[in-house]
Protein backbone atom coordinates (compact mmCIF):
# COMPACT_ATOMS: atom_id res chain seq x y z
CA UNK A 1 0.00 0.00 0.00
CA UNK A 2 1.22 3.89 -0.70
CA UNK A 3 2.73 5.10 2.09
CA UNK A 4 0.59 8.28 1.74
CA UNK A 5 -2.62 6.22 2.09
CA UNK A 6 -1.52 3.85 4.93
CA UNK A 7 0.00 6.42 7.17
CA UNK A 8 -3.41 7.98 7.94
CA UNK A 9 -5.19 4.51 7.98
CA UNK A 10 -2.93 3.50 10.74
CA UNK A 11 -4.09 6.34 13.26
CA UNK A 12 -7.80 5.20 12.63
CA UNK A 13 -6.66 1.30 12.68
CA UNK A 14 -5.31 2.20 16.37
CA UNK A 15 -7.86 3.88 17.34
CA UNK A 16 -10.26 1.55 16.11
CA UNK A 17 -8.64 -1.38 17.72
CA UNK A 18 -8.90 0.79 21.09
CA UNK A 19 -12.37 1.16 20.94
CA UNK A 20 -13.07 -2.71 22.51
CA UNK A 21 -11.15 -2.39 25.55
CA UNK A 22 -7.90 -0.40 26.74
CA UNK A 23 -4.82 -1.72 25.06
CA UNK A 24 -1.14 -1.52 25.27
CA UNK A 25 1.21 -1.35 22.63
CA UNK A 26 2.66 -5.33 22.24
CA UNK A 27 -1.39 -6.17 21.81
CA UNK A 28 -2.35 -2.85 19.81
CA UNK A 29 0.28 -4.88 17.07
CA UNK A 30 -0.93 -8.09 17.12
CA UNK A 31 -4.39 -6.56 16.98
CA UNK A 32 -4.04 -4.93 13.81
CA UNK A 33 -1.22 -7.40 12.32
CA UNK A 34 -3.39 -9.33 10.56
CA UNK A 35 -5.44 -5.76 8.72
CA UNK A 36 -2.24 -3.53 8.42
CA UNK A 37 1.52 -4.35 8.38
CA UNK A 38 2.98 -2.08 11.78
CA UNK A 39 6.35 -2.35 12.90
CA UNK A 40 7.14 -1.63 16.90
CA UNK A 41 8.69 1.73 16.36
CA UNK A 42 5.73 2.60 13.58
CA UNK A 43 3.61 2.18 16.81
CA UNK A 44 5.81 4.18 18.84
CA UNK A 45 5.02 8.06 16.69
CA UNK A 46 1.55 7.69 16.15
CA UNK A 47 0.88 6.47 19.92
CA UNK A 48 2.27 9.88 20.89
CA UNK A 49 0.43 11.43 17.62
CA UNK A 50 -2.69 10.41 19.39
CA UNK A 51 -1.75 11.53 22.78
CA UNK A 52 -0.63 14.97 21.87
CA UNK A 53 -3.71 15.05 19.99
CA UNK A 54 -6.17 13.77 22.88
CA UNK A 55 -7.21 11.42 20.86
CA UNK A 56 -6.38 8.96 23.59
CA UNK A 57 -4.98 9.09 26.98
CA UNK A 58 -2.53 6.59 28.64
CA UNK A 59 -1.89 5.02 32.08
CA UNK A 60 0.62 2.66 34.17
CA UNK A 61 -0.82 -0.05 35.46
CA UNK A 62 1.30 -2.88 36.59
CA UNK A 63 1.32 -6.21 35.36
CA UNK A 64 3.57 -9.11 36.21
CA UNK A 65 5.73 -6.76 38.32
CA UNK A 66 6.34 -4.70 35.58
CA UNK A 67 4.47 -1.48 34.42
CA UNK A 68 2.46 -1.39 31.35
CA UNK A 69 1.62 1.84 29.78
CA UNK A 70 -2.45 1.16 28.57
CA UNK A 71 -4.44 3.69 26.01
CA UNK A 72 -7.56 4.88 26.57
CA UNK A 73 -9.68 6.29 23.46
CA UNK A 74 -11.31 9.51 24.31
CA UNK A 75 -14.39 11.28 23.10
CA UNK A 76 -12.39 13.23 20.88
CA UNK A 77 -11.03 9.71 19.33
CA UNK A 78 -14.15 8.29 19.10
CA UNK A 79 -15.11 11.52 17.08
CA UNK A 80 -12.20 10.86 14.81
CA UNK A 81 -13.57 7.44 14.23
CA UNK A 82 -16.60 8.71 13.44
CA UNK A 83 -15.66 11.17 11.24
CA UNK A 84 -13.24 8.80 9.22
CA UNK A 85 -15.92 6.59 9.09
CA UNK A 86 -18.34 9.43 7.10
CA UNK A 87 -15.00 10.54 5.31
CA UNK A 88 -14.89 7.27 3.66
CA UNK A 89 -18.56 7.01 2.47
CA UNK A 90 -17.03 9.68 -0.13
CA UNK A 91 -13.94 7.69 -0.40
CA UNK A 92 -16.26 4.50 -1.58
CA UNK A 93 -18.15 6.84 -3.91
CA UNK A 94 -15.27 8.21 -5.96
CA UNK A 95 -13.54 4.35 -5.96
CA UNK A 96 -16.53 2.89 -7.53
CA UNK A 97 -16.49 5.94 -10.13
CA UNK A 98 -12.67 5.23 -10.81
CA UNK A 99 -13.42 1.62 -10.87
CA UNK A 100 -16.74 2.22 -13.59
CA UNK A 101 -14.95 4.99 -15.78
CA UNK A 102 -11.31 2.48 -15.96
CA UNK A 103 -14.10 -0.09 -16.76
CA UNK A 104 -15.35 2.08 -20.05
CA UNK A 105 -11.53 2.74 -20.96
CA UNK A 106 -11.28 -1.23 -20.64
CA UNK A 107 -14.25 -1.34 -22.97
CA UNK A 108 -12.92 1.05 -25.54
CA UNK A 109 -9.91 -0.53 -25.55
CA UNK A 110 -11.37 -3.83 -26.57
CA UNK A 111 -13.46 -2.42 -29.24
CA UNK A 112 -10.60 -0.18 -30.99
CA UNK A 113 -8.57 -3.85 -31.79
CA UNK B 1 22.07 -8.49 21.57
CA UNK B 2 20.99 -8.17 24.91
CA UNK B 3 18.61 -5.21 26.21
CA UNK B 4 21.83 -2.76 27.81
CA UNK B 5 23.72 -2.67 24.94
CA UNK B 6 20.58 -2.21 22.86
CA UNK B 7 19.34 0.72 24.76
CA UNK B 8 22.71 2.15 24.98
CA UNK B 9 22.36 1.70 21.17
CA UNK B 10 19.31 3.63 21.03
CA UNK B 11 20.26 6.16 23.40
CA UNK B 12 23.42 7.08 21.32
CA UNK B 13 21.79 7.49 18.06
CA UNK B 14 19.25 10.02 19.63
CA UNK B 15 21.90 12.70 21.33
CA UNK B 16 20.20 15.42 19.81
CA UNK B 17 16.97 14.32 21.50
CA UNK B 18 15.85 15.40 25.38
CA UNK B 19 16.81 12.97 27.86
CA UNK B 20 13.21 12.51 29.18
CA UNK B 21 12.10 12.18 25.33
CA UNK B 22 14.53 9.07 25.04
CA UNK B 23 13.42 7.85 28.21
CA UNK B 24 9.77 7.05 26.87
CA UNK B 25 11.44 5.63 24.23
CA UNK B 26 13.67 3.13 26.16
CA UNK B 27 10.66 2.79 28.06
CA UNK B 28 8.68 1.58 25.39
CA UNK B 29 10.81 -1.07 23.66
CA UNK B 30 11.67 -1.92 27.00
CA UNK B 31 7.62 -2.91 27.84
CA UNK B 32 7.12 -4.56 23.87
CA UNK B 33 10.83 -6.80 25.15
CA UNK B 34 9.48 -8.25 27.86
CA UNK B 35 6.01 -8.68 26.98
CA UNK B 36 7.62 -10.86 23.74
CA UNK B 37 10.03 -12.35 26.02
CA UNK B 38 6.69 -13.72 28.33
CA UNK B 39 5.33 -14.57 24.58
CA UNK B 40 8.17 -17.30 24.19
CA UNK B 41 10.87 -15.09 22.68
CA UNK B 42 14.70 -15.08 24.02
CA UNK B 43 15.81 -11.86 24.37
CA UNK B 44 17.54 -11.93 21.88
CA UNK B 45 15.37 -12.61 19.62
CA UNK B 46 12.78 -10.41 21.11
CA UNK B 47 15.49 -7.62 20.50
CA UNK B 48 16.09 -8.96 16.83
CA UNK B 49 12.30 -8.86 15.51
CA UNK B 50 12.23 -5.30 16.33
CA UNK B 51 14.53 -4.41 13.43
CA UNK B 52 18.31 -2.93 13.06
CA UNK B 53 18.64 0.00 15.90
CA UNK B 54 19.17 2.47 12.86
CA UNK B 55 15.51 1.36 11.25
CA UNK B 56 14.24 1.99 14.18
CA UNK B 57 15.59 5.41 15.22
CA UNK B 58 14.75 6.41 11.67
CA UNK B 59 11.66 5.91 11.56
CA UNK B 60 11.00 7.51 15.20
CA UNK B 61 13.45 10.71 14.42
CA UNK B 62 10.93 10.84 10.84
CA UNK B 63 7.83 11.38 12.91
CA UNK B 64 6.95 12.84 16.34
CA UNK B 65 10.37 13.83 17.50
CA UNK B 66 10.86 16.00 14.86
CA UNK B 67 7.74 17.92 15.90
CA UNK B 68 8.18 17.69 19.78
CA UNK B 69 12.24 18.77 19.53
CA UNK B 70 10.98 21.89 17.03
CA UNK B 71 8.15 23.51 20.15
CA UNK B 72 10.87 22.58 23.15
CA UNK B 73 9.90 25.31 24.69
CA UNK B 74 13.03 27.16 25.87
CA UNK B 75 14.18 27.73 21.96
CA UNK B 76 11.54 29.97 20.93
CA UNK B 77 14.33 32.23 18.86
CA UNK B 78 14.67 28.68 17.29
CA UNK B 79 10.93 28.22 17.09
CA UNK B 80 10.75 31.51 15.75
CA UNK B 81 12.57 30.51 12.40
CA UNK B 82 11.21 27.27 12.26
CA UNK B 83 7.43 28.64 11.95
CA UNK B 84 7.95 31.27 10.11
CA UNK B 85 9.67 28.63 7.66
CA UNK B 86 6.60 26.64 7.14
CA UNK B 87 4.93 30.13 6.65
CA UNK B 88 6.62 30.79 3.10
CA UNK B 89 4.01 28.14 1.77
CA UNK B 90 1.72 30.33 -0.34
CA UNK B 91 -1.25 29.85 1.62
CA UNK B 92 0.19 30.61 5.02
CA UNK B 93 2.00 34.01 3.92
CA UNK B 94 -0.58 36.54 5.79
CA UNK B 95 -0.31 34.10 8.87
CA UNK B 96 3.16 34.55 8.73
CA UNK B 97 3.12 38.35 8.06
CA UNK B 98 1.29 38.83 11.30
CA UNK B 99 3.26 36.22 13.05
CA UNK B 100 6.71 38.51 12.33
CA UNK B 101 5.13 41.50 13.12
CA UNK B 102 3.84 40.49 16.77
CA UNK B 103 7.40 38.71 17.03
CA UNK B 104 9.51 41.43 16.29
CA UNK B 105 7.90 44.08 17.87
CA UNK B 106 7.50 42.43 21.01
CA UNK B 107 10.91 41.11 20.96
CA UNK B 108 12.22 44.63 20.18
CA UNK B 109 10.10 46.03 22.86
CA UNK B 110 11.54 43.15 25.26
CA UNK B 111 14.79 44.05 24.12
CA UNK B 112 15.00 47.72 24.92
CA UNK B 113 13.20 46.79 28.43
CA UNK B 114 16.00 44.30 29.54
CA UNK B 115 18.28 47.15 27.90
CA UNK B 116 17.11 50.03 29.74
CA UNK B 117 16.80 48.10 33.08
CA UNK B 118 20.51 47.09 33.15
CA UNK B 119 22.28 49.92 32.40
CA UNK B 120 20.37 52.18 34.66
CA UNK B 121 21.30 49.11 37.31
CA UNK B 122 24.56 49.38 36.22
CA UNK B 123 24.69 53.24 35.90
CA UNK B 124 23.51 53.24 39.38
CA UNK B 125 26.07 51.07 40.81
CA UNK B 126 28.82 52.99 39.37
CA UNK B 127 27.52 56.22 40.84
CA UNK B 128 27.48 55.22 43.95
CA UNK B 129 31.07 53.56 43.99
CA UNK B 130 32.17 56.63 42.47
CA UNK B 131 29.90 58.90 45.08
CA UNK B 132 31.21 56.84 48.02
CA UNK B 133 34.55 57.75 47.49
CA UNK B 134 33.70 61.51 46.38
CA UNK B 135 32.32 61.56 50.03
CA UNK B 136 35.08 59.53 51.65
CA UNK B 137 37.84 61.79 49.91
CA UNK B 138 35.32 64.89 51.25
CA UNK B 139 35.59 64.02 54.31
CA UNK B 140 31.63 63.60 55.23
CA UNK B 141 30.10 61.84 58.02
CA UNK B 142 31.00 57.59 58.07
CA UNK B 143 26.97 57.16 58.54
CA UNK B 144 25.59 59.22 56.28
CA UNK B 145 27.68 57.76 53.75
CA UNK B 146 26.99 54.06 54.04
CA UNK B 147 23.03 54.96 54.55
CA UNK B 148 23.40 56.88 50.95
CA UNK B 149 25.64 53.88 49.34
CA UNK B 150 23.32 51.61 50.70
CA UNK B 151 20.20 52.76 49.48
CA UNK B 152 21.60 53.09 46.31
CA UNK B 153 22.69 49.95 46.09
CA UNK B 154 19.32 48.42 46.83
CA UNK B 155 18.08 50.51 44.08
CA UNK B 156 20.59 49.16 41.98
CA UNK B 157 19.53 45.49 42.80
CA UNK B 158 15.68 46.29 42.10
CA UNK B 159 16.45 47.69 38.64
CA UNK B 160 18.57 44.43 37.63
CA UNK B 161 15.67 42.10 39.25
CA UNK B 162 13.47 44.37 36.63
CA UNK B 163 16.04 43.34 33.80
CA UNK B 164 16.15 39.45 34.81
CA UNK B 165 12.05 39.52 35.46
CA UNK B 166 11.92 40.94 31.41
CA UNK B 167 14.22 38.23 30.48
CA UNK B 168 11.99 35.70 32.05
CA UNK B 169 8.52 36.76 31.17
CA UNK B 170 9.73 36.98 27.66
CA UNK B 171 10.95 33.39 27.10
CA UNK B 172 6.90 32.68 28.20
CA UNK B 173 5.69 35.24 26.02
CA UNK B 174 7.59 34.14 23.37
CA UNK B 175 6.47 30.40 24.03
CA UNK B 176 2.92 31.46 23.83
CA UNK B 177 2.77 33.27 20.70
CA UNK B 178 4.96 30.51 18.77
CA UNK B 179 1.60 28.55 20.41
CA UNK B 180 -1.06 30.27 19.40
CA UNK B 181 0.89 30.46 16.18
CA UNK B 182 1.49 26.67 15.32
CA UNK B 183 -1.71 26.46 16.39
CA UNK B 184 -3.37 28.38 13.84
CA UNK B 185 -0.92 27.14 11.35
CA UNK B 186 -2.02 23.84 11.73
CA UNK B 187 -5.93 24.10 11.75
CA UNK B 188 -5.32 26.65 8.69
CA UNK B 189 -3.33 23.61 7.05
CA UNK B 190 -5.77 21.00 7.99
CA UNK B 191 -8.35 22.94 6.09
CA UNK B 192 -6.92 23.44 3.16
CA UNK B 193 -6.01 19.72 2.95
CA UNK B 194 -2.80 19.76 3.03
CA UNK B 195 -0.01 17.67 5.73
CA UNK B 196 1.80 19.93 8.21
CA UNK B 197 5.28 18.25 9.60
Amino acid sequence: MKVQLKKGLLDICVLAALMKEDSYGYKLIQDTHEIIEMSESTLYPILRRLEDNKFCTSYKSEFNGRLRKYYRITEAGKGQINSFLYEWKDMNRIYQFIKEMSKNEQANLLQRD
Amino acid sequence: MNKQTFYREIKSNFKSISKEEVNKITEYFDEIINDKMEMGYSEEEAIESLGNVRNITNVIKANTIVEKTNYKETNYLKNFLIILGICTTPILIPIGIAFFVVFVSILIAMISMFVAFSISSMAVFVTTIVGTIQMIIAGDQIASILMIAGVALVVSAILMLFAIFVYKISAIIFNAINKVFSKLIRNKTKKEGLSYV
